[in-house]
């Protein structure tokens, strides 16, 4: 018999669960909504974040928290120097060709991680941090409130910033239509430049969170660029507000599946629902442009 | 005259090149299929250290050259069949060793069976892999001995009433989970709670809450080391009120200790070995394996490695017997010297059975406290006390 208290909790952790999918996916569906590219290497430059903030984490005692920036700076950096070495060479040719490179990437860059840090499964773990909090015979750890909060700056830092900034506003131009961009005297090689950059370091601040919420491993990133691009579709490329809302019904239906029903269910409730938002609603729950 | 030397010449020679020591001193090339990379790479790296310390002493010992041929399967399946193909049929191994995980092992095996290529493996525990009755398939540990250490220490150790089972998908998780189950409900003990999870499951919580409300004195958890981590932090985080958590296999181990520190603490876990668990006739080969393995790699062995360097030994000194006697190096030489082996290991007693499983294995169950691995069940391996209830996240 399931309690009261237990579905409540399970629902809360459904929904902590969608906001941190909702940052996951958040680079992925940034790029793929400006520069139109499927970045089959999106998880790659998360767990590459991850890695940073471990690392600063065992040798110098570095709060995983404090390491965002540089996690983020590091991703970043990564994500520029395969837009400007391999991307903007085959920018022009069929967008299948970007979808085989970033795959190929994703590949390259998991073995690096590999070479560099070993198989092993890193923890990103700070005791206080792991420390539950109850409320009513909820529990919730200051860990998990913390990312969510980070999570929520995240994704509305980007839509202020998309909406109000200059930059930000001529990403949106070129997205909306490049040509036009380029006429109006938007460079929209940069443009495309900024945004697998910035793509890359919206990756990198979810990979300390995913090491502290889960562990990071050299082939963790897959599984991540999945997850991520069924949200992107079920959120509607270009809405960034969106993607929260469409976590939460992702985190929160798989939650109640294991719940209610078994938790063998669980990615067939992902799926299905990709599926059903293809057939009824190809453009996504919230699709439309930015 | 001249004649007649050239004759007699030429039958010593071939007198020479026909006896069985000529050929049995050539080189033994021995396969090996492995995760590298990928899922499994860390238990594959472990398993192939040991096959290399293994190398290493076979040929100092006996003095015989090894043309030591390793291939990444990737963790893939499709890949270790392919690994299988490239050694049995362009590197004409003499035997394989290797291969970790049942989903993997299945494909490869029959690979080497379709190349009549003996196929020696530490790392899948399926039952339906030695169903198949393959002549070229032998293993060094099977499902039934991790399940009776699984379900006889929560039984008799521990004295649970009711258990909750939660394990992966993937085949040999979905079978251990089944087989302990069966054998818990036949010792009176309820499962209220046998729920299986996808790979790369985050959220443990609605899980962990049904066993919350089932009222399980233990949880069990049958999965790889990624569904540890997650379930025993959400377990803190909910504050789970059990008072035993046990896990499979690949629990405990010096970097599951390194990864969460306190948060291994107390947690059970089965194990084919660990550093002084051998027995008194193998004591003096495991210290020696174990000194020559910090040495080889400046670390401490695993059990995964130990198991690797096992089958490395024990299947170049059958390919070996087999050469001596037939004059050559034969795959039917090489599986009648595995079948008649009998002997004492770390691990204790190892012989196979007509199918190829191990006729003698038990594991033992362990449980992490201060770090290290005391083994708690059965009796007579035993190391210590257990301590119970005791959980990782300090709950009752």
């Amino acid at each position: 018999m399931i309690s009261a208290t237990s579905v409540v909790q399970s629902l809360l952790s459904g929904m902590a669960e969608g906001v941190n999918y909702s940052l996951y996916c958040l680079g992925l569906a940034f790029v793929f909504g400006i520069v139109r590219i499927i970045n089959l290497a999106h998880g790659e430059f998360l767990v590459l974040g991850g890695y940073i903030a471990y690392w600063l984490l065992v040798k110098w005692g570095v709060n995983p928290l404090l390491a965002l920036p540089l996690a983020a700076a590091m991703a970043g950096v990564a994500a520029f120097v395969s837009y400007r070495v391999f991307l903007q060479r085959i920018r022009t040719s069929s967008e299948l060709n970007t979808l085989i490179l970033t795959f190929g990437l994703g590949i390259f860059l998991a073995n690096l991680y590999l070479q560099l840090w070993t198989a092993d499964i890193r923890n990103i773990g700070v005791d206080w941090m792991e420390q539950p909090l109850s409320f009513f015979g909820i529990y919730v750890s200051v860990g998990e409130i913390l990312t969510i909060l980070i999570s929520l700056a995240v994704v509305f830092g980007l839509y202020f910033f998309l909406t109000r900034s200059r930059t930000g506003m001529a990403i949106r131009v070129t997205a909306i239509d490049r040509d036009a961009a380029a006429l109006a005297g938007i460079n929209v090689e940069r443009v495309d430049l900024v945004a697998f950059t910035i793509g890359g370091l919206l990756a990198g601040v979810g990979g300390p969170l995913l090491g502290m919420l889960a562990h990071i491993s050299p082939g963790a990133g897959l599984h991540i660029t999945v997850k991520a691009f069924i949200l992107t579709v079920l959120a509607g490329v270009g809405s960034i507000p969106g993607l929260l809302v469409a976590g939460m019904i992702l985190g929160v239906g798989e939650a109640l599946t294991v719940t209610f029903i078994n938790a063998s269910y669980r990615e067939l409730f992902g799926f299905a629902l990709f599926i059903a938002i293809l057939v009824i609603r190809p453009s996504g729950l919230f699709g439309r442009r930015l | 005259m001249k004649a007649k030397t050239i004759v007699a010449l030429f039958v010593v020679f071939a007198v020479a090149a026909w006896s069985p020591g000529a050929w049995a001193q050539g080189p033994i090339k021995l396969g090996v299929q492995a995760p590298q990379t990928g899922a499994l790479a860390k238990h594959g790296q472990e398993q192939v250290k040991g096959i290399r310390l293994a190398v290493d002493e076979f040929q100092k010992k006996h003095n015989v050259q090894v043309d030591l041929k390793v291939y990444d399967d990737e963790s893939d399946a499709q890949k270790a069949a392919a690994s299988i193909e490239k050694l049995a049929g362009v590197d004409k191994v003499h035997a394989v060793v290797g291969g970790y995980g049942s989903h993997l092992v299945g494909p490869a095996s029959e690979a080497a069976e379709r190349y009549d290529t003996p196929y020696f493996t530490t790392g899948a525990v399926d039952r339906k892999l030695s169903a198949k009755k393959l002549k070229n398939f032998f293993r060094l540990n099977h499902m039934p001995g991790y399940a009776a250490a699984q379900s006889g220490a929560i039984k008799e150790a521990l004295g649970a009433k009711k258990v909750g089972i939660l394990y992966n998908s993937l085949s040999a998780t979905a079978e251990i989970a089944q087989e302990v189950k069966d054998q818990l409900t036949a010792k009176g003990v309820e499962v209220p709670v046998f729920e299986k999870f996808e790979k790369g499951t985050t959220n443990f919580k609605p899980l962990l809450l049904k066993v919350k409300d089932a009222g399980c004195d233990a949880l069990l958890v049958e999965g790889y080391f990624p569904d540890y981590v997650g379930t025993i932090k959400d377990a803190k985080i909910l504050n789970l009120p059990v008072k035993a958590y046990v896990g499979a296999w690949g629990i405990g181990t010096p970097e599951f200790v390194r990864e969460l520190g306190p948060m291994s603490e107390y947690v059970y876990g089965t194990s084919i070995w660990e550093m002084g668990t051998a027995p008194k006739e193998a004591k003096e080969e495991e210290a020696a394996m174990v000194a020559a393995y910090k040495e080889k790699f400046k670390e401490e062995p695993s059990y995964i490695a130990m198991l690797g360097y096992l089958s490395g030994k024990y299947m170049l000194e059958a390919i070996l017997k087999g050469g001596k006697a037939s004059g050559s190096y034969s795959p039917e030489k090489t599986r009648e010297a595995l079948r008649s082996l009998d002997v004492m290991s770390p691990m204790g007693r190892i012989a196979f059975d007509e199918k190829g499983d191990p006729k003698y294995f038990t594991a033992a169950l362990f449980q992490t406290q201060k770090g290290a691995q005391v083994v708690i069940f059965p009796t007579d391996r035993k190391m210590g006390e257990v301590v119970y209830p005791a959980v990782p996240w300090g709950a009752k």
